[in-house]
């Protein structure tokens, strides 16, 4: 939050003016985890997030600011918008770390890395036994057929075992990073180690998804 | 958002779609992904004695531009030398197809799936050499 109140200049660090009681935009620089009022850790208590979230609305809501100048009115409305982009982000697990990946390193685009080569190739190989399977259903081989989803049957089930192992390993380095210490020898280090570990993981996941569900609509 | 017309033309004809065996030594191999959609791509050429790219085949699984983008690609690539099919560049594509900014990506995509087949064939092509020359 800015430190002077834009209408009377008065030093203020509240969401409205301590002297004019002037609503008071929601810096840019202030990230959604602060915008919130919340720590930049991963794991979240969501009911509670969702709490803070409804009262800061009521807060800021535009309809409150219906009879205020068109400078409160149109900071209500920014307010308001921001938050509510805070909180579908922060709500969503996956969009929380792939924000948190983009406030601590930059631009979002920079987020993913490149993609294993085997599971490239695993993935591609996938797909061109889908293809498969939908041109022997057009043309009702029904041997062929069997043979090809009596192939796609275990390897679902290993695909889903990953996408778990994923999963896992998302919950690990959530907690290590809400663990993180203030300060103190390599925590830069540690902090990088985690960030890029995210990186490498959100970077297969969508490959995993997509794969796995297009194999269960022919299944 | 809608798609241009070259970009339906391509994605609708689809220009050397398939695959060559990979282990052929006059074949080059790229498969690159994109993490943000998980869009997959293959792209493979085939050099002939001339060093001179003579088919190339392609299959990809994502969006109708990522489709066109590699389509195009493998029209392109053809009959360029591989110094030649290295100077493509994404940026070519996009005008060509007239690609909207949120799909930049998929041509970017092509051009890594050209360099990645260049760089595979031209690593078998040393590799070849180099047993060549422990043979003789």
């Amino acid at each position: 939050m800015d430190s002077k109140c834009w209408s009377c200049q008065e030093e203020t660090e509240n969401s409205f003016c301590v002297k004019c009681g002037k609503i008071q935009p929601l810096s840019p620089a202030e990230d959604y985890f602060a915008a919130l009022g919340l720590e930049r850790k991963l794991n979240l208590n969501l009911p509670q997030v969702e709490k803070k979230f409804h009262a800061l609305s009521r807060k800021f809501h535009p309809d409150f600011f219906q009879g205020k100048s068109k400078e409160e009115q149109a900071i209500s409305l920014e307010n308001a918008s921001i938050l509510n982009k805070a909180y579908r982000t922060l709500k969503d697990p996956v969009s929380r770390i792939e924000y948190l990946l983009q406030v601590e390193q930059g631009s979002k685009e920079a987020i993913l890395c490149q993609v294993p080569f085997d599971l490239l190739e695993e993935v591609m190989e996938l797909h061109t036994r889908l293809e498969e399977v939908h041109s022997l259903k057009e043309g009702g081989n029904s041997q062929e057929l069997k043979k090809v989803k009596d192939y796609l049957q275990p390897e679902l089930a290993r695909l889903e075992a990953s996408y778990q192992a994923l999963k896992n390993q998302i919950q690990r380095l959530s907690d290590e990073w809400d663990g993180l210490k203030k300060e103190g020898e390599g925590r830069e280090a540690k902090k990088l180690k985690i960030l890029t570990d995210f990186r490498q993981i959100l970077s297969q996941r969508t490959y995993l998804i997509n794969v796995i569900e297009d194999i269960r609509k022919v299944l | 958002m809608s798609y241009s017309e070259k970009v339906i033309d391509h994605y609708s004809n689809p220009r050397n779609i398939g695959s060559f065996d990979k282990n052929d030594s006059k074949v080059g191999t790229g498969i690159v992904g994109a993490p943000e959609c998980g869009d997959v791509m293959k792209l493979q050429i085939k050099v002939n004695d001339e060093g001179v790219i003579e088919e190339a085949r392609f299959k990809t699984f994502g969006c109708g531009s990522a489709i066109a983008s590699s389509s195009l690609a493998t029209e392109w690539v053809k009959g360029k030398t591989i110094e030649e099919a290295l100077k493509i560049k994404n940026t070519d594509i996009v005008t060509e197809l007239n690609l909207p900014p949120v799909k930049i990506h998929c041509s970017v995509l092509a051009e890594d799936a050209i360099k990645a087949a260049l760089a595979d064939y031209k690593k078998k092509a040393e590799d070849k050499a180099g047993a060549g020359a422990r043979a003789s």
